[in-house]
């Protein structure tokens, strides 16, 4: 019993290096630009795809992964630039760019999924190979949950260097901080824009990556994945990166180790897993109202 | 040349004109007042110089260039120096961070020497740095906000009510700095609710009613009018 | 033959229309007058159907002493009993939709109440995932209607006539008279002082509160009856396919009724009907069955085209016509009326 309890540590790990990595993009792109960018998970499927091509072609994995990372902030970058920013130039609702995120999800997931079908590559296995280093529980600790708590301790390193360090960084929290301030007074906030979206994308990029690396891959990848990136973030109430961080474990935590315990315990299903984490998203919110309820009872 | 000149501009909200037929001119050095009661349209002018509102007809000119099509950003960086009555600061920076962004476009030695400059004119910011903006009382946000616009160099600064909300000893420190700047010999266009204050630290003044300029001299000859009158005309369409 | 294959695909496409009609209708007084953007509207789609399945169901099954519900034997059986007693059948339609619609309703108002005062996207993430956990729950629990291979035998009302064909026609004609009175009741709405209230919720929720209109409730109430319409309309389409798997309803669904409103015309209605039709013709002509009725082939599967194609017109419109084809137009409550001359102001007696 306990041994299977540990072994569920490390997908668990795994899985939440994963959210939690793409979900500091999410949250990113919300402080700064202001929308929730429903396209990120096709972002994501993009890095899965490029991470699993260039394996099987005998690209070592990390660089393939960085190439993915490359690919995504090429693809975010991309659609901001031909789609959002000018919808925000017309004097487009926050609503209104959301709900294009959404129409940019769907275009690019579809086009890839047609050219997937046309090559054959509607499912697809990447070249990765699974070392096992060591054994928690029953199940081991490999060289993929290296990779991905690496990936994920290094992207928040980078991230607080350059939001604490180096001017665009700072230019980044300005904007996020007061925008009107720094449109007046002659901050370059497009270039902020244009290199928040980098960011953004590479962040999801190299989420898909890993998740390649783990299972095999479809066009729909991503899109799947998204939901559970969009509950991290919703669990760091979009303005809180420690709790986004959070936020990611919980959902990879309650995801697996929480579906392994009440499988166990209440004899339920696996294939109720998705429930759990949004029980947890449910949790969050309530409490959160009740706290903002009770401070107003209390006025 | 002046350094700033309207000509018979018009501006507002969305479609709704505030100010019309703005003819002012402001030179180098000098310190302009623009007074007048609530809801006549200092705030939109300052704005409108800055470039954040809809503009209807007429030109503006800045230091010789035709900004009337330019968006604020380029303004900014012609040095179009602007403090906005609120949200003049960035809350979630520090100090000097706030600065740093004011000084957005200078370099390593030039950013530090620049710091070094503003921080003689608030001492005591010097002890501040590493505070949250945002953490720091109205008077003192003032001086933030006020130090991270000098940071650009302005060629003109444009105080949208920077007194107001204030306790009469800040108000006073506001002034203090105020005074400090044109003896530096900055162009300043100075909005204020608080007439009296406006006129006794200003060079000229411009009075505005009802979006229209009622009203202009220098601010000696101003004060000695009785401004109720001048303030309760009623406006012409 | 062909009259036949030519008839069943009319049928269809109209059919299918009207639903949609009916689901953008839904959309459009949230989204287009309220500012909602309900992406989780196929689950209060889901919810009618699901109710309408347990109702039809159970109800016949407690009739007939029916023990295993999800065979093919309990499902004619079921058929047999409706088609002999039209009034039951009748009875239990009528039963479902209301009930369909109002559980969908209630749930509506229920799911966003713990994020009523949440960010439109957040709000709008919530229901969508409110909906996948639903449809995985009901998908993997089989005892509620079967899971993902769902349950059959829900009785037309109309199988009492026997001839497959008028039952279909007699179910259009009953679809059509709904889906009439559906849009008749939201121009109602929309053309009403609260219409006016949803907009400014829209538009300006801080001038909305000055007013002394809260937006919470507002959107609470605008919840409530966009997601009974989608109930309804879940209903109406259990009972034509007479059958319900959870795997049709999924999120795409709402992607696509989305797009019927942004590009037939947002809080228009006339323009939503407008974009029901195109968006229709536009899955029509992207199913394998049409291309291969006119002998076209392509090397992958043509669906993906549907939702390539809606991705891009949502993004296009957004962009280049953001009001959609037919244009919003002012409230039309007696008010404006009277302003543009067209009735003349009643008098009122003050006082006494």
């Amino acid at each position: 019993m306990i041994e299977e309890a540990l072994g569920q540590i490390p997908i668990s790990l795994l899985a939440s290096s994963l959210y939690a990595t793409a979900a500091i993009g999410l949250t990113l792109n919300y402080l700064v630009l202001r929308y929730a960018d429903f396209a990120l998970g096709e972002y994501i499927t993009v890095g899965c795809y490029v991470a699993a091509l260039l394996t099987l072609n005998g690209l070592d994995p990390v660089t393939a992964m960085l190439a993915s990372g490359l690919a995504g902030a090429t693809l975010a970058l991309l659609a901001d630039e031909l789609a959002l920013k000018p919808l925000e130039r017309r004097g487009a609702t926050a609503l209104q760019v959301f709900i294009a995120t959404i129409g940019i999800s769907l275009l690019i997931r579809y086009v890839l999924s047609i050219a997937a079908d046309l090559e054959d590559l509607l499912f697809l296995s990447s070249g990765f190979r699974l070392v096992p280093i060591l054994y928690i529980g029953n199940r081991p600790i490999t060289n993929l949950h290296l990779l991905a708590v690496t990936v994920l301790v290094g992207s928040v390193a980078a991230l607080t260097y350059m939001s604490l360090r180096t001017r665009l960084g700072k230019g980044m929290r300005a904007v996020a901080s007061n925008r009107d301030l720094a449109i007046s007074s002659g901050i370059p906030v497009w270039r902020i824009r244009r290199f928040t979206r980098l960011l953004v994308g590479a962040f999801a990029g190299l989420s898909g990556a890993l998740w390649a690396y783990y299972t095999s891959i479809n066009p729909e990848s991503g899109w799947r994945l998204l939901l559970w990136v969009f509950a991290s973030s919703i669990i760091g109430n979009f303005t809180s990166f420690p709790l986004t961080l959070l936020g990611g474990f919980v959902i990879g935590f309650s995801e697996n180790f929480g579906m392994w315990a009440v499988s166990r315990t209440l004899a339920v299903p696996t294939a109720y897993k998705p429930l759990i984490p949004y029980l947890a998203i449910v949790a969050v919110l309530l409490y959160r109202y009740r706290m903002r309820f009770r401070g107003v009872g209390e006025g | 040349m002046s350094l700033l000149e309207l000509s018979g501009v018009t501006a507002g909200y969305g479609k709704i004109p505030i100010i019309r037929e703005i003819d002012l001119r402001v030179e180098r050095g000098e310190t302009l007042a623009v007074i007048g009661p609530n809801g006549s349209g200092k705030s939109t002018l300052a704005k409108t110089v800055v470039g954040l509102t809809t503009f209807f007809s007429g030109s503006i000119k800045f230091d010789g260039l035709d900004v009337t099509s330019l968006p604020p950003e380029r303004r900014a960086l012609l040095g179009i120096g602007y403090l906005p009555q609120t949200g003049n600061v960035f809350p979630d920076l520090t100090v000097q961070e706030n600065l740093e962004m004011g000084g957005y476009h200078l370099k390593g030695a030039e950013l530090r020497l620049k710091t070094t400059e503003v921080l003689e004119l608030f001492p005591e910011l010097r002890d501040r740095l590493d505070q949250k903006a945002g953490t720091m009382s109205g008077g003192e946000r003032q001086m933030v906000a006020m130090a991270r616009l000098l940071m650009m160099s302005p060629k003109l600064v444009i105080l949208d009510e920077p007194s107001a909300g204030l306790a009469p000893k800040l108000v006073e420190r506001v002034y203090q700095k105020i005074d400090a700047m044109r003896a530096m010999g900055m162009t300043i266009v100075l909005i204020e609710q608080h007439a009296l204050k406006a006129l006794k630290h200003s060079d000229r003044t411009v009075v505005m009613v009802g979006g229209r300029i009622a009203l202009t001299g220098t601010s000696e000859e101003v004060s000695k009018v009785d401004l109720r009158t001048v303030f309760f005309q009623v406006s012409r369409g | 033959m062909i009259q036949e294959g030519g008839y069943v695909l009319a049928s269809s496409f109209l059919f299918y229309l009207m639903i949609y009609t009916i689901l953008a209708l839904s959309t459009n007084i949230e989204y287009g007058y309220t500012g909602i953007p309900n992406l989780g509207k196929v689950l209060f789609y889901f919810v009618g159907g699901i109710v309408t399945a347990v109702i039809a169901t159970r109800t016949y099954d407690a009739i007939l002493g029916i023990e295993d519900p999800l065979s093919a034997v309990a499902a004619a059986k079921r058929v047999e009993l409706a088609a002999s007693e039209p009034g039951l059948a009748v009875g239990v339609f009528l039963v479902s939709l209301a009930s369909g619609g109002l559980i969908a309703g209630l749930l509506g108002y229920l799911a966003s109440y713990p994020a009523l005062a949440l960010r439109g996207s957040t709000l709008s993430i919530v229901l969508l995932i409110f909906g996948e956990a639903a449809r995985v729950f009901v998908r993997t629990y089989e005892p509620l209607v079967g899971g993902v291979f769902g349950i059959s035998g829900i009785a037309n009302p109309f199988v009492f006539l026997r001839d497959p064909l008028a039952v279909s026609t007699a179910y259009l004609v009953t679809t059509a008279l709904i889906t009439v009175a559906v849009l008749v009741l939201v121009e109602r709405l929309v053309n009403s002082p609260f219409g006016r209230v949803m907009k400014a919720v829209r538009d300006d929720e801080l001038a909305a509160y000055a007013l002394g209109k809260d937006a919470a409730s507002v959107r609470g109430w605008v919840l409530f009856t966009g997601s009974a319409l989608a109930g309804i309309a879940g209903s109406l389409y259990t009972f034509y396919s007479q059958a319900i798997f959870p795997d049709d309803f999924v999120p795409s669904l709402t992607f696509f009724v989305l797009t019927m409103v942004i590009v037939g015309g947002v809080a228009n209605n006339i323009g939503v009907v407008v974009g029901a039709l195109l968006m229709s013709l536009i899955e029509r002509f992207s199913q394998a069955s049409t291309l291969a009725f006119f002998g076209i082939h392509v090397p992958f599967d043509i669906s993906y085209v549907r939702y390539a194609v809606t991705g891009a017109l949502i993004v296009l419109f957004l962009l280049y016509r953001p009001r959609g084809l037919i244009e919003e137009r002012p409230v039309k409550t007696p008010l404006y009326d009277v302003l543009a001359g067209r009735r003349k102001a009643q008098k009122v007696r003050i006082g006494g």
